[in-house]
């Protein structure tokens, strides 16, 4: 390790939980208390199930017993929302969106008990679940986060909404009808998702924020940095601008290991492989990878990233809350070829062709690029674009 | 009058909810193809093959939710192809989940890679849906390879 590395401790290892991730992949705990509504959900049919079958019919468990296939599901998916909402309702603090939350509960089990007691409820259900999803989306696009309780729920409404929309034999065209509905219904909940998640992450990568889709963080307060470690957060940026200048062509970099070929866009990442396996920490001669952005005279070097060997090994953070490293999850990796594809899909998809790589070692960005306003952390893209262009 | 049906064998709506489940994979699949295209734009082209793959993906599915409607016997096969394949690469990313990040998938990860495909498959196995789309049941089909070779032996 060279003596930069060796400033600070950090644990010896770091594990899914020990980081903060963006709630788009996980439960956030005000929701935690919609699985156990769909639990009393089950547990109560369950009873009203058993008193039916000791002699005391139960006019739901009768009527549910006479639904065709498709209906019984149906009416399942309705009232699962329905627990959904009801228990989102109760975990929130009392505010606008628990009172849409407990609204559209009792609309849903409503909507579930006049189907399986055979009365008129097609119409209803079409306009409450419509609402429902579309009342996510408005949310979501205005910056409200999404998880994954809010996930299944719209995940489940989509299903239901395509079976009341097309019934056991459709006519061709409502068959279309509905399909295209259920598939611009899932695009938008899509598009919603990724906003919403991208909105509330927009902290960067300081101890304390909601990092967006991706982005690990460790756990831990933001805090004002101590003059040593200010110190040697500026010895680190000195030290890795001075190396560093000799890969501003990007052809001497590609002499030196780096992969260079096919610079685009704006963070091209281009890797080293044989720095990567020599097991060095937060080498300035020898960064694991170099990041380019096309200008408009050919390549630019904007920065480096070091990275660790190895998932779970925490870097160490010379420059204490100015040097905070991240970790990425919910990665898609494509086979064909090699390549990042993105990420998991809020619907839980990757790109056919790639998998999903749940965490990836931690890794550190330095801005090397004269006057950037950041120079660790998240690159400002506006800033980077005006820099390109007045080259 | 209603009655009381506990042990109500399943029904030809079955086929609806199989179709609804394949429609459903179909535009979680079509959102896919759209996500990969905005990478594609973003990165140049790298993932352009991820793309073509997502979008023949994509448009495969939704074409097999409708033959499952028709009760197609070449949908219904190749349906549960698929969905097995689905559920052999969800597996390994559970197992790589479990290994590298000692946590499960995320649930609708969960649900839509492993849960829907392994329901579908269930339910386009069931002797009333076999029954539907003309496909002989497992001791039909053994009856008959019996009976084929038994004519192809005595015919020797």
């Amino acid at each position: 390790m060279n003596p930069i590395a060796e400033r600070v401790g950090e644990p010896l290892s770091r594990q899914a939980g020990d980081y903060v991730g963006s709630p788009l992949y996980r439960v956030i705990p005000e929701h935690a208390a919609a699985w156990l509504a769909l639990g009393l959900l089950l547990l109560g049919v369950l009873i009203l199930r058993r008193r039916t079958d000791t002699g005391r019919p139960s006019a739901i468990i009768t009527g549910y017993r006479n639904l065709s296939a498709d209906r019984r599901f149906l009416a399942w998916l309705i009232a699962s929302s329905a627990a959904l909402h009801l228990g989102l309702a109760l975990g929130n603090t009392f505010d606008v969106y628990a009172v849409g939350f407990a609204i559209d509960s009792v609309l849903l089990f409503n909507i579930a008990r006049r189907l399986i007691l055979g009365r008129r409820w097609r119409r209803w259900a079409a306009l409450v679940l419509l609402g429902s999803i579309l009342g996510y989306v408005a949310s979501s696009l205005g910056g409200v986060a999404p998880d994954q309780v809010s996930l299944v729920t719209k995940l489940v409404e989509v299903t239901a909404l395509s079976l009341v929309l097309s019934p056991a034999r459709p006519s061709r065209i409502r068959q279309l009808g509905a399909s295209t509905a259920v598939v611009t219904l899932l695009t938008l909940v899509a598009i919603g998702s990724w906003v919403g998640a991208f909105s509330a992450g927009a902290g960067g990568h300081h101890l304390g924020d909601v990092p967006e889709p991706g982005v690990l963080l460790p756990i831990g307060e933001d805090r004002e940095p101590t003059v040593a470690e200010t110190r040697a957060a500026d010895d680190l940026y000195a030290a890795t601008v001075q190396a560093v200048s000799q890969w501003e062509d990007a052809a001497q970099a590609g002499k030196d290991g780096y992969a260079v070929e096919g610079i685009t866009g704006r963070e091209f990442h281009a890797d080293n492989q044989a720095y990567i396996d020599d097991g060095a920490v937060l080498d300035p001669t020898r960064p694991e990878s170099l990041i380019y952005a096309e200008g408009p005279r050919g390549p630019v070097l904007v920065g480096v990233l070091y990275q660790m060997s190895g998932i779970g090994n925490p870097g160490p953070a010379v420059g204490g809350p100015i040097t905070v490293w991240h970790a990425h999850d919910n990665v898609c990796f494509a086979l064909t070829p090699p390549a990042l594809a993105g990420l998991v899909s809020p619907l839980g998809m990757c790109p056919v062709g790639s998998f999903a790589v749940p965490i990836t070692n931690e890794m550190l960005h330095i801005w090397t690029v004269p006057g950037i306003p950041e120079p660790f952390g998240d690159l400002d893209d506006e800033w980077l674009d005006n820099y390109l262009a007045g080259l | 009058m209603t009655t009381d049906t506990r042990t109500r064998p399943d029904d030809e709506s079955i086929i609806n909810v199989i179709r609804v489940l394949v429609l459903l994979q179909g535009g979680i699949a079509f959102v896919s193809m759209l996500e990969v295209a905005f990478t594609t734009a973003m990165t140049g082209g790298s993932t352009i093959f991820a793309l073509l793959l997502t979008t023949v993906a994509a448009l495969l599915t939704l074409r097999l939710s409708t033959g499952i409607g028709k009760l197609s016997r070449r949908a219904r096969r190749i349906t549960i192809r698929i969905e097995k394949v689905i559920v052999v690469i969800a597996f390994l990313e559970v197992l790589l989940a479990l290994l590298l990040a000692q946590t499960l998938p995320a649930p609708v990860t969960l649900i839509t890679r492993f849960v829907v495909p392994v329901v579908v498959i269930t339910l386009l196995r069931r002797p009333l849906a076999l029954e539907m789309f003309g496909v002989p049941s497992r001791p039909e089909r053994k009856q008959r390879r019996l009976r084929r070779t038994r004519t192809v032996g005595a015919t020797r």
